[in-house]
């Protein structure tokens, strides 16, 4: 599994918050190394809409000194997203273990789930054109719950996905419904 | 199919037509009331004409058969589909009887498995008697074998008298969305323009302007006084009706492995599901409710319930398991559910010593940033008393939920209780549990706390089946894992 550098390894990571610290024993899916790159393409798209008015103003009312003024803060708003990304990305953290898949994220709202193997219904592999593009893509994971009847990891490597649905399927056991 | 099979009732196609023409009705009767004189007629009839030979031609073509194991239904005109539907996998089975099902003595049922978007099997219409030898059938093949159980005896758990539904109807506000429409539909017909009203409403009219001046202070407050109480009453007395149609003649009854109700003044309802497939009960009782000694206790049944699809089917689902009864009687109810643990014998555990501080500061902001708004923009002084009593309120809500709110969790289940004038009880065994999450807010983390969340099927979209808040961090890691080693 390519581990990328520029992600804390799992001992730095500040107090990992398994469900159970001591079971925290599984393989590590990281986020793409090049994730940082669909994530821009991302926050350029978020940046669009929002820096459109301010230039259509700016062209409309002659005064053409506010378009630089606009430019600086769609990149602004760029770099900002980006920061959050990359703490996102520090708290990110997708372990298969023996009995289930867990997955801690968030930045400001942080949290742990954790799917059972046997609940898993089916999964989907889901990769945009962009993502394709960098080799990345999103494993979807259904159950039969109600609120989180599905669960998204995001930012994987298409190969890292692939790899991650098929182990995480199979084996038998009650679904619990 | 070799066999036969059975067929619907000779009268299916009656009822088919039925559930069809009330999709059309709406267009059918503007064609008839407001094209008169027109073709339009003539083409509704045709219209009509099409869709009973349609639904003639749909019964007489159904045939289900009760193979070894499975059902085999077929049906289908041009297309036709033959299903087999295993008798283990039939979670719910839904029974539907209004007034004209009962005129000819046949019943809707309704077969749903645990996951897909619709019923396995609708069966529009059959005899009562062939519904009840099918789910005899249903009930004789638990999951492991046909002959070693014993054939049980169905056993009344609950049966409510009238007397109950009514007090049911007293108790609770279901009335509410009735009364809401019956306001809004007189408010179609602006009656107020109508001379007679006004004629009816003049002599009111004069007293209350009269009593408009200052005075009459003393009289304004009475009519608002009179006014909510005549709401009130007519609120009641809607929920008493709405009570009545829906629980009239309540039963829960166990048989074998399915628990079933059936209730309905009118409609006749019914519903039953597998023991083993109920998720998550939760048992409730409003301040009138406690004041008279009652709550309810309600379930989850797993069953296709898509975002967008929570039809009247989703309704008729086995949910009210006790729509009213004391304590001791849910209890005993609970208990003969599999042996669902008694609710004073769980293991309670308070949450977080701040849980109520906590929990006021939430509605505090709210209701200071609502007032200062309100301040700003309209009078400061009405501002600052009602910001007064809001936030005297939420001290003391915050207060008695924190009083009440614990949560249990052994080897088996999860229980988490909360409310204040309302309260609420919900348990779930963690071998139904789907998801764990455990999550925290920036508030949370500041406090070292975070919450533990259990995902059941069948809970509906809102939220999760169990969500316990304001837990200490560590001790939320604990419950975590311990759910993770059970689930």
């Amino acid at each position: 599994m390519a581990m990328d550098e520029t992600l804390p390894a799992p001992a730095t990571t500040p107090a990992p918050v398994p469900l159970d610290a001591g079971a925290m024993a599984g393989d590590v899916f990281p986020l793409h190394p090049r994730v940082r790159s669909l994530w821009r393409w991302q926050h350029a798209l978020i940046a669009l809409p929002f820096s459109l008015p301010p230039t259509f103003i700016a062209i409309a009312s002659d005064t053409w000194l506010l378009l630089p003024a606009v430019a600086l803060g769609a990149l602004l708003l760029v770099r900002l997203l980006d920061a959050w990304r990359e703490r996102y990305a520090k708290s990110f953290r997708c372990v298969l273990l023996p009995d289930g898949l867990l997955v801690r994220r968030g930045v400001w709202w942080r949290s742990e789930t954790f799917v059972p193997r046997a609940r898993i219904q089916h999964t989907d592999v889901d990769e945009g054109p962009v993502a394709r593009h960098f080799g990345i893509a999103t494993l979807k994971v259904f159950t039969a719950g109600s609120r989180v009847s599905e669960l998204e990891v995001e930012g994987l490597a298409r190969d890292d996905a692939v790899a991650l649905r098929d182990r995480v399927l199979g084996r038998g056991g009650k679904d619990g419904v | 199919m070799e066999s036969e099979g059975h067929r619907l009732h000779p009268f299916s196609w009656l009822f088919v037509l039925l559930t069809q023409l009330r999709t059309v009705a709406l267009p059918l009767l503007i064609l008839v009331f407001f094209k008169r004189g027109d073709s339009w007629e003539l083409w509704g009839a045709a219209g009509a004409a099409v869709l009973a030979l349609h639904a003639f031609v749909y019964s007489r073509g159904f045939r289900y058969r009760l193979g070894d194991g499975e059902l085999l239904v077929r049906e289908g005109i041009f297309a036709r589909t033959e299903r087999h539907i295993p008798y283990a996998r039939i979670q719910n089975i839904v029974q539907l009887r209004n007034p004209l099902h009962r005129l000819f003595g046949v019943t809707e049922l309704r077969l749903e498995s645990g996951g897909g978007a619709k019923p396995e099997a609708v069966m529009k219409v059959i005899r009562v008697a062939d519904a009840q030898r099918l789910e005899q059938v249903l009930r004789g093949t638990p999951a492991h074998a046909a002959t070693d159980a014993p054939a049980h005896e169905p056993r009344t758990l609950l049966s409510l008298a009238t007397s109950d539904v009514l007090l049911l109807g007293l108790l609770n506000n279901r009335g509410a969305i009735v009364l809401g429409a019956a306001v809004g539909g007189l408010f179609q017909f602006q009656w107020w323009e109508k001379d007679q009203v006004r004629e009816m409403f003049k002599l009111p009219g004069v007293v209350l302007h009269d009593l408009a001046a200052p005075a009459h202070l003393l009289g304004w407050m009475w009519t608002i006084a009179l006014l909510v109480a005549g709401a009130f009453l007519m609120l009641k007395l809607f929920s008493v009706a709405v009570s009545l149609t829906t629980f009239f003649g309540f039963r829960l009854v166990r048989d074998g492995d399915r628990v079933a109700t059936e209730s309905g003044l009118l409609t006749r309802h019914g519903a039953s599901a597998r023991v083993d497939k109920l998720q998550r009960l939760t048992i409730g009782e409003s301040l009138l409710a406690r004041l008279a000694g009652r709550r309810w206790l309600s379930c989850d049944v797993a069953a296709a319930a898509r975002r967008g699809d929570q039809d009247a089917s989703e309704q008729r689902r086995l949910r009210w398991l006790v729509p009213l009864a004391s304590a001791e009687r849910i209890e005993a109810v609970a208990a003969e559910l599999d042996g669902m643990p008694s609710l004073a014998t769980l293991p309670w555990r308070a949450l977080h010593p701040k849980a109520a501080s906590r929990r006021f500061k939430k509605t505090f902001v709210l209701c200071t940033i609502a007032a200062l708004a309100a301040a700003l923009f309209f009078a400061p002084l009405p501002a600052l008393l009602v910001w007064l009593v809001l936030v005297g309120f939420a001290r003391l809500e915050a207060r008695g939920w924190a009083r009440f709110a614990a949560y249990a969790c052994d080897d088996d289940v999860l229980a988490f209780r909360a409310g204040w004038l309302t309260r609420q009880w919900t348990i779930a065994r963690i071998a139904k549990g789907q998801v764990l999450s455990v999550a925290a807010s920036p508030f949370d983390r500041r406090h070292r706390m975070a919450r533990v969340k259990l995902d059941t099927a069948g809970a509906g979209f809102n939220d999760f089946a169990l969500d316990v808040p304001y837990l200490d961090e560590r001790e939320a890691r604990e419950v975590a894992a311990r759910l993770r080693a059970a689930m």
